[in-house]
């Protein structure tokens, strides 16, 4: 479980709060489709990440 | 500019107060890494990198100003702050009371209270900028002009209203502790730093600049800011965070350091939250300037906004909120060192309610430089009392912790060193206006370490006495 979440998180971080500026910057996606990616990203992330981070031992 | 966000080591900080922190409670190098790396990147950062940007500072000036401030900034943490706090693993305040006695830590409080409630009031204020649009996104009807640079006065009466929820809604957060907001903090660090690179990233392309000069051309300001030059970055670098290193309010947390080394870890939050974060807002600002140069508005939430839409006003909401809240909450506890009788909530309460109402004036976000520069000003002095009463602890006829060691509520030399170059610099920066308020801290800071000494051998006893 802890596993599957903190997967999820940085796919999320990764492929929904990194990638979406940089497809953007390249003309490979539009303003409304980056923002909307954007927008999901961050709802994940802070959906999945309070289900790893506090039981992280490091 | 920030405060305090990571759960763990503001947990560490409410202990071991009145006693050196035990070796079992010493941490290694990796806690304060993540630590300030969180830490730094805030939601006044947005209102900083455009004032670089508002002063015509050329793209040699921001870029090597930033290098070098941040890195002298480091320096302090590592070679100031760190060894004092390795030594006697106190907290400022304690140490503080050992050398000056009751009532100069009474006075400390209250200028640390005051000013943590106007930082606050900055961070409501950016937070209100990001919840406009959000409302509106949401079909919500508001008409609502946002703060430019160089408004003082609150913009209107529904602004007023808004901000007023706000400052409400955390400080009723903070009043009630700050866990679960530090806990929000911690999960939010590593996506609000890549929502700031992103702001840039998408940015960008929509500049009709090819190389960074053409955006950071240098020249004259805009109306309302001053020149920025090399030395205005990097004084500014080195000195805002100036309370906490040369001040030495980071005591707080560095005194858990088990190794020496720890005190590099503050470069995370210099460089990531006080170099990307700050050129990152810089370059949102320049697209404004491009596309509204008769007015450019520097408010964060709207620029934010247009770049990358919701999840960049959810960041700024977030990253003043989680700063504010713990601001609020510092605030409160300084004043309760003075009012040790009322309780943590209703003096947490107040200290929002003045947060509030500084937030309701745009003048402290937006002349944020002036305002950490005083902050700086006011605070890191009592740092160099620190680090005299350190530095001669050993010497033949100087009494290290001389208040503790004399049993005096009052070491008269403290409250001169500290209040006369203080009164100085405060006098400059209302009355004459000569000197750039960032400028300020180190001087202040050598007058204050020296007068110490000179007073200690005037005005206080000796060993030899």
């Amino acid at each position: 479980m802890i596993a599957t979440a903190k997967a999820v998180s940085w796919s999320a971080l990764i492929g929904l709060t990194l990638l979406p500026p940089i497809l953007f910057a390249t003309g490979g996606i539009e303003e409304t489709t980056l923002k909307l990616l954007m927008l999901i990203g961050t709802v994940i992330w802070f959906v999945a990440t309070p289900l790893w981070l506090k039981r992280d031992p490091s | 500019m920030s405060e305090n966000k990571n759960a763990e080591v503001v947990h560490a900080t409410n202990e071991y107060e009145r006693e050196p922190v035990p070796d079992h409670a010493l941490k290694g190098p990796k806690k304060f890494w993540g630590m300030y790396a969180g830490e730094h990147t805030a939601g006044t950062e947005f209102m900083i990198g455009p004032m670089f940007l508002a002063g015509g500072v050329g793209v040699f000036d921001l870029f090597a100003g930033l290098l070098l401030g941040n890195l002298l900034a480091v320096l302090m943490w590592r070679y100031l702050c760190t060894p004092i706090a390795m030594s006697s693993r106190l907290t400022l305040y304690y140490q503080l009371e050992k050398i000056a006695g009751r009532k100069p830590v009474v006075l400390y409080n209250l200028a640390n209270g005051i000013l943590f409630c106007f930082l606050a009031g900055a961070m409501i204020t950016v937070s209100a900028t990001a919840v406009i649009p959000a409302l509106q996104s949401v079909g919500i009807p508001l008409e609502v002009r946002q703060p430019n640079l160089g408004d003082t006065l609150p913009p209107g009466p529904t602004w007023i209203v808004i901000v007023l929820l706000i400052g409400a809604v955390i400080a009723f957060i903070a009043a009630k502790g700050y866990e679960s907001v530090a806990r929000v903090a911690n999960i939010a660090a590593p996506w609000m730093i890549l929502i700031f690179i992103a702001c840039a990233v998408v940015t960008l392309p929509k500049l009709d600049a090819t190389s960074a000069s053409e955006i950071w051309k240098g020249g004259e300001p805009l109306v309302g800011s001053i020149k920025l030059t090399f030395w205005h970055v990097l004084f500014f670098g080195w000195c805002c965070n100036a309370a906490m290193h040369m001040g030495m309010s980071d005591l707080s947390v560095l005194r858990y350091a088990r190794h020496a080394s720890s005190g590099w870890a503050p470069a995370a939050g210099m460089y990531i939250g006080h170099f990307v974060a700050w050129i990152a807002a810089s370059i949102l600002f320049a697209y404004e300037v491009q596309t509204n140069p008769s007015d450019p508005q520097s408010a964060p939430g709207p620029m934010v906004n247009n770049a990358i839409g919701f999840a960049g006003l959810i960041c700024v909401i977030v990253a003043g909120w989680t700063t504010a809240n713990p601001t609020i909450y510092r605030a409160g506890l300084a004043f309760q060192g003075i009012f040790p009788k009322t309780s943590r909530v209703t003096i947490t309460l107040v200290a929002g309610a003045v947060a509030t109402i500084a937030g309701v004036f745009p003048a402290v976000a937006m002349k944020l430089l002036d305002f950490v520069g005083i902050y700086g000003t006011v605070l890191a002095p009592v740092g160099a009392i620190l680090f005299i009463n350190h530095r001669f602890a050993k010497k033949p006829d100087f009494i290290s912790n001389y208040a503790e060691t004399t049993g005096t509520s009052m070491n008269v030399a403290v409250l001169l060193a500290w209040l006369i170059p203080v009164a100085i610099c405060l006098f400059d920066f209302l009355v004459t206006k000569r000197v750039w308020a960032p400028f300020m801290a180190v001087p202040a800071w050598l007058a204050c370490g020296g007068l110490y000494l000179v007073f200690t051998k005037t005005l206080l006893r000796t060993k030899s006495a």
